[in-house]
């Protein structure tokens, strides 16, 4: 039984991978407009069925296709922020609730309305292909996205510290009045910081085309488990996202196979509750950053 | 009158009372909750099956369903407390899904995803009517209910202390208020008529399965017509329900799932966009000018 | 190295109202608040002052139970209610202001005092006695005015209207003189001694306004760094070379 602990670990790394893909543009966009994107799951779920029209109608390859797809999704997001988002910046918290929460109701249903309740699936050359490496089988796609992951945090994490327009985000995380002070363009940066969030939505949109369903409620699913891993993690922290992501990606596995399948999806909610009673700001976020709204 | 028509004015006060009963915690309270859908179908199932499975009295599983409801309710969301604003309403998202999920699964005593009907054998014992009037009556009396306890609220020392939370929690608590007791009773209190309404609507639809009480679409509703109405008054709800039914009736006959919940996420981004307030809030800021 | 000094208020009160006794705070590195010991007698005034960022206001919130401190201990009329929760504090008879106004935007003034009234108080009572301490200070023709709309000497009269609803035994008064101007303060200063004298309220405030504390205060506590580094009658402290030192060696 312990033999396969190796190969369980080395698949739930590779899940934990689509986990972080999964929340780093939430994270990153609570981070910058202390705003949680309620409909973060649908711009996933957009991009998931751009690639799938890229593939059925053109036969583009979902990966490819991502060349398209998340600057579109990057220029929807920029839209969206400028008439939706910067009109709730500062409004009571239950508007801004609704405000993303009906987005996301709204997308839904768009995709509902236009393109049928049907579950879709891209198959492609190495969708069932794996790797064998050191003894242990890892799936393509699997792999793909986990090292996806990487890179975007890696990528994300080098443009926060190391670009100026990084540093100004950053600047603004903390404290953004001063930043304003500061010269800092914050409702650009807004901007910004809310398309890079939903692009990196559709960067793990394309991702998982390959390895998943697409259909209209897809995003519903994800953003629970998105959710999950951003409370683990921290909110507002990319690294957060990434380790958080990973240990609940082990844990899943583990215990479906240890203790069993429906257990699988409760784990991931079991750990949310007792992250909240021990933890609540997460792995990397600091006390009290879960209270959000406050001075 | 027709069946038809008697069957909308029966939802509009349902509606009007469940959404009411959200008012309370996310109007006054301050927390948005959305997975009220849990507490409806906890209580819709707990009469269900009692009444069904074991021929107990549906006013009995009224009382087991309304207890059952608010100690479920203080169990998930006193951890939940610590979270405020988004994180709070994103928390409350997963208590339906895993409420549907042990719905679906727990085959002995709720049927799994095939659902309970309820025998219809009417009696007042049973709370079941022959005559749609009956229901006309109930679910106005529980709108009523709803209505008064929020009233009450209002102009109480509870309705203050939320408000006084709500505004400034700091400043509230250095003026002895206690945040985490009040958003309890608030959070019992909303759950537990919540409970009764899903009690109501097991003796009147006869028939239910998880997905019917525990979707999520139920929570958006409840959501967006107090918000339509006016959040955080105590009319809002009802003003909510009685544009909002209605034209959901129509809706559903014309457009089905999809397109219906389409405008919905559009009413509700609109509302939020062009009028926070609702009617009855825009209504009373109109009045005082 | 407490130096209590008696003034004629307290000298039938030998137990003081409130001892803190060596509260420490750190945030990460820094220790905001270090081994801070000193007492408040009933209807004693004391003066906290100190360069910024010294740590008054954490020390105000760590008396008020707004934060936690890490050691050290806090006895208030009779009670240790070291890391007691701000309702509690409340309870047991601690007001305060904030030094940034936290006024309930969406009620009244009046609504706004009936708050703290309501913790010793039934609602109809509570009214009643909201609206008589919106009168006394002065704020009367502003009773039903929405507290969002309020000037901001409004609203730290407000702060002290707060303050006093929930009957309290000490007010904790932070900066409520900044921002105003001088006849203002004047007023304020009236306000503060009837209060104290009235209620017999015992007061720490932390002033920048070092004439108003030395018309008001009978004892004076300076901090520096986090650190109590002396504490006498208003005479003696405005001579004391350290106390100086700390004001011209910071930005104040």
């Amino acid at each position: 039984m312990l033999s396969i602990l190796p190969q369980l670990i080395a698949s739930g790394l590779l899940i934990g991978g689509v986990y972080a893909l999964l929340s780093i543009g939430l994270t990153l966009i609570f981070g910058v407009l202390r705003i949680v994107n309620f409909a973060q799951g649908e711009f996933i779920m957009l991009a998931m069925f751009g690639a799938f029209w890229a593939n059925t109608l053109l036969g583009i390859d979902p990966y490819l296709s991502a060349l398209v797809v998340v600057p579109v999704i990057f220029f929807i997001g920029m839209l969206v922020e400028r008439y939706v988002i910067q009109r709730i910046l500062f409004a009571a918290h239950s508007m801004q609730i609704f405000a993303t929460f009906g987005l996301s109701v709204l997308m839904q249903n768009l995709a509902l309305t236009f393109w049928g309740p049907d579950y879709h699936s891209v198959t492609t050359s190495y969708t069932s292909e794996s790797f064998t490496i050191a003894g242990l089988s890892l799936s393509a796609t699997s792999l793909f996205a986990f090292i996806a992951a990487i890179v975007m945090a890696a990528g994300l994490i080098g443009f926060l510290h190391f670009t100026r327009g990084g540093r100004a985000l950053r600047a603004m995380v903390q404290n953004r009045y001063a930043a304003s002070l500061m010269g800092v363009d914050t409702k650009r940066l807004n901007r910004l910081a809310f398309g890079c969030g939903v692009g990196c939505a559709a960067i793990c949109g394309c991702i998982l085309t390959p390895m998943y369903y697409t259909f209209p409620t897809v995003g519903v699913d994800l953003i629970i488990t998105a959710f999950v891993v951003v409370v683990l993690g921290g909110m507002g922290s990319v690294a957060g996202a990434v380790v958080g992501g990973l240990i609940i990606g082990v844990a899943q596995t583990l215990t479906g196979f240890y203790l069993s399948v429906e257990f699988k999806d409760v784990v991931a909610l079991l750990l949310f509750i007792v992250i909240l009673l021990i933890r609540p700001q997460g792995l990397f976020g600091r006390a009290g950053t879960e209270d959000i709204g406050m001075k | 009158m027709n069946d038809y028509y008697l069957n909308i004015i029966v939802m509009t006060f349902l509606w009007a009372a469940l959404s009411g009963a959200w008012n309370l915690m996310a109007g006054y309270g301050g927390l948005v909750s959305l997975g009220q859908s849990a507490f409806f179908g906890i209580g819709a199932y707990t009469t269900a099956v009692l009444y069904a499975t074991f021929g107990i009295s549906p006013w009995l599983g009224l009382v087991f369903g309304v207890l059952l409801t608010t100690s479920t309710a203080v169990l998930i969301s006193w951890p939940c407390f610590r979270l405020r604003g988004a994180f709070f309403s994103l928390a409350t998202l997963v208590f339906p899904i895993v409420m549907e999920i042990l719905a679906n699964n727990w085959n002995s005593v709720t049927r799994g995803s095939s659902g309970i009907a309820l025998p219809f054998k009417p009696s007042l014992e049973n709370f079941i009517f022959e005559s749609r009037w009956a229901y006309v009556l109930a679910s106005f009396v529980l709108m009523m209910v709803v209505l008064g306890i929020t009233q009450w609220i209002h102009r109480g020392r509870l309705g203050l202390y939320l408000i006084a939370m709500r505004d400034d929690q700091d400043a509230a608590e250095s003026m002895g208020v206690e945040p985490v007791r009040i958003k309890l009773i608030i959070t019992m209190i909303s759950a537990a008529l919540t409970s009764v309404g899903g009690f109501f609507y097991a003796q009147y639809i006869l028939f239910l399965d998880p997905p019917s009480v525990f979707s999520i679409n139920i929570s958006v509703q409840i959501a967006l017509f107090s918000l339509i109405g006016g959040l955080g008054t105590p009319f809002g709800p009802i003003v909510g329900s009685l544009i909002m039914t209605p034209l959901d009736g129509a809706l559903s006959a014309f457009l089905g799932g999809g397109p219906r919940l389409l405008i919905y996420g559009g009413v509700l981004l609109a509302v939020v966009l062009v009028a926070p307030q609702g009617v009855v809030g825009t209504y009373t800021a109109w009045r005082k000018k | 190295m407490t130096a209590t000094s008696f003034s004629p208020v307290n000298k039938d009160s030998a137990v003081p109202l409130m001892q803190i006794d060596n509260l420490v705070r750190r945030f990460g590195g820094l220790v905001a608040v270090n081994q801070v010991s000193f007492n408040v007698h009933s209807g004693e005034i004391v003066g906290l002052i100190g360069p910024n960022g010294a740590g008054k206001t954490t020390l105000f919130n760590i008396i008020s139970g707004h934060l936690k401190a890490d050691s050290g201990r806090l006895f208030f009329d009779g009670q240790d209610i070291t890391n007691a929760r701000a309702a509690k504090c409340a309870r047991v008879g601690i007001g305060r202001t904030f030094q940034i106004v936290k006024p309930l935007t969406t009620l009244t003034v009046h609504e706004n005092v009936m708050v703290g009234a309501l913790l010793n108080n039934s609602l109809k009572v509570a009214r009643e006695k909201a609206a008589h301490i919106v009168e006394r200070v002065g704020m009367g023709d502003l009773m039903h005015r929405l507290s969002g709309s309020l000037t901001l000497e409004s609203r730290k009269r407000l702060e002290l209207a707060r303050a006093l609803s929930v009957e309290p035994k000490i007010i904790l008064l932070d900066e409520i003189l900044a921002g105003l101007n001088a006849s203002e303060v004047e007023e304020s200063i009236h306000l503060i001694r009837n209060f104290a004298q009235e209620d017999k309220l015992a007061v720490i405030m932390i002033e920048h306004n070092l004439h108003a504390v030395m018309s008001l205060a009978q004892k004076i506590v300076v901090l520096d760094y986090g650190v109590k580094i002396a504490q006498d009658v208003p005479e003696v402290i405005v001579r004391d070379p350290k106390v100086v030192a700390a004001y011209l060696g910071s930005d104040d």
